[in-house]
């Protein structure tokens, strides 16, 4: 993979955690601590309730692929030398969304509702973003 | 808060050469667009008191308003550099009369321009290569483009509705045999659905000619208040409701990938107006690509959930049609400077209620509706326009 040339995540205030905990393969939630909602980006704040008494909860790493695309015409030369490469928004079975990529997965097995498990992919010096594959267990 | 339906109208439209233009600068378009609106309405530089503008790409300024103000020869007591990505335009009208209605000016001009086709420098290029990338942190590293978060949602769409690769083809078709009509349009060769199937594949199931043209050029509007409007020198089309839905910014936060912030405001513009889906004579649907097209029918009221698909292939979005929508060729097929994208739906409206659009008239039209959608199906606003 010549993941070196992408790009990789520009962090914030908000993510350095967020992305120390990917580094070292856990994808984490941000669970408000007042009212319960789980929060798919990190925030500052609830995006619920506004408290801002936060924890950070680790995800199942479990999900399903809620909508998918193959791109063709990639926005850089890294990626353009893999397309088409899947795209995707999986749903987490905590409930929130994510944007990722599918990874060891024939073409014709990439559906809508497969079901998905996490792994991590290098990118930066020292970093890993959440990335998945085809889940090894049937899920329920 | 005192906004009142029809308290303002749009009295003077204008637009550039539509296309590949190297022969004018930035900001000369937003000059040559604005003085045509401002002619159109019969008024002159001292009558505008109001200026609302986009920034543009190719020539970028810290506060692009009153540098177009003062480049154009305008002083005015309400000025603003309005950025909402591809429903500017269409707020841009909305909020213009809302400033009328609150005293702060009489005659608004709106005017948007670009070169996307022949103006971008390469750090230009650049930064609009960056602005296609998504969030830079949760999205980005997966290396999407614009297309590439469009055919997310035409994907969703297409396995919740049994939508087809032909359906989606067949807006792109019907765009093209409205521009063949228009002296202006950049794209005026027919297009079969075949052709579009057969186009190259940008991020499945979109191909090259499911998305908008890049193009040079620009567009202009002037707002007024009725009151003095009916004075001038054309038949005032009056902002008969607007509204706005704005839900999310990134497409892996929105809350669906099938409906969108355009059902909040099509129903706001409706209650506003007075007015239902059965009352539009001709609409004007953002269509960055043709899958935005399909979800926006469906939530302005104009069909039911999954029926757009079947709407289209009936023919009902083609002029003769039971709705004809984008009657100059939209972004598809008339142009898309980027930013001023959303302005010539509103151009092209206004002159439907005219009565001033030749072989491409709708016969009878008397209520228009705009929309605009910005980002990934993110920001919204509809229009609703009519004969005062």
């Amino acid at each position: 993979m010549s993941d070196a040339a992408k790009p990789a995540p520009r962090v914030t205030k908000d993510s350095e955690e967020f992305w120390a905990f990917a580094a070292d393969g856990a994808l984490m939630l941000r669970a408000c601590n007042a009212c319960g909602a789980l929060m798919y980006y990190p925030r500052i704040l609830c995006t619920r309730c506004m408290s801002t008494d936060l924890s950070w909860r680790r995800a199942s790493g479990r999900g399903r692929v809620y909508a998918f695309t193959f791109v063709h015409r990639a926005p850089t030369e890294a990626f353009r030398a893999e397309a088409p490469y899947p795209v995707a928004i999986v749903e987490l079975e905590e409930g929130p969304r994510m944007m990722s990529n599918i990874v060891a997965c024939a073409p014709e097995v990439l559906a809508i509702g497969l079901p998905v498990e996490l792994q991590f992919a290098p990118r930066g010096e020292s970093g890993a973003i959440p990335v998945f594959r085809p889940s090894s267990e049937e899920a329920s | 808060m005192s906004w009142k339906r029809g308290a303002a109208a749009i009295v003077g439209v204008g637009e550039t050469r539509m296309g590949r233009v190297p022969e004018l600068g930035c900001m000369q378009l937003y000059a040559l667009a604005a003085k045509e609106a401002i002619e159109d309405a019969g008024l002159t530089l001292a009558d505008i008191d109001g200026v609302l503008t986009i920034d543009a790409m190719a020539e970028p300024y810290r506060i692009h308003c009153t540098v177009f103000a003062e480049y154009m020869g305008i002083q005015s007591t309400y000025s603003m550099t309005c950025a909402n990505g591809g429903a500017t335009s269409c707020a841009m009208v909305a909020h213009a009369a809302a400033a009328i209605e609150a005293g702060y000016c009489n005659n608004v001009l709106i005017v948007t321009a670009d070169k996307l086709m022949t103006g971008l420098t390469r750090d230009a290029a650049v930064a609009a290569l960056a602005d296609n990338a998504g969030h830079p942190q949760y999205e980005r590293p997966f290396g999407p483009m614009i297309p590439a978060m469009y055919a997310l949602a035409a994907n969703r769409y297409m396995h919740e509705y049994g939508a087809t690769p032909e359906q989606l083809a067949r807006v792109a078709v019907e765009h093209r045999r409205h521009a063949a009509l228009h002296p202006n349009a950049q794209e005026r060769a027919p297009i079969s659905v075949n052709d579009v199937l057969a186009s190259k594949m940008i991020s499945t199931p979109l191909r090259m000619l499911d998305c908008s043209l890049v193009s040079d050029g620009g567009g202009a509007l002037v707002v007024s208040r009725m009151d003095r409007a009916r004075d001038m020198r054309r038949r005032p089309i009056a902002l008969l409701g607007a509204g706005e839905g704005h839900l999310n910014e990134h497409i892996h936060q929105a809350p669906s990938l099938t409906t969108s912030g355009a059902a909040q405001a099509g129903a706001l513009a409706y209650g506003k107006a007075g007015l239902g889906p059965g009352d539009v004579d001709v609409a004007m649907l953002y269509d960055c690509f043709t899958i935005t097209v399909l979800i926006e029918l469906e939530d302005l009221g104009f069909c039911g959930r999954g029926e757009a698909g079947p709407f289209v292939e009936s023919g009902a979005i083609a002029l003769g049609g039971a709705l004809p929508v984008n009657t100059h060729g939209g972004l598809l097929s008339h142009g898309h400077p980027g930013r001023p994208g959303g302005i010539f739906h509103i151009v092209e409206a206004v002159r439907q209620v005219r009565g001033a659009c030749g072989e491409r008239q709708v016969k009878g039209a008397e209520v228009a509706l705009v929309h605009g959608n910005g980002g990934i199906l993110s920001t919204h606003c509809t229009l609703l326009l009519g004969a005062a």
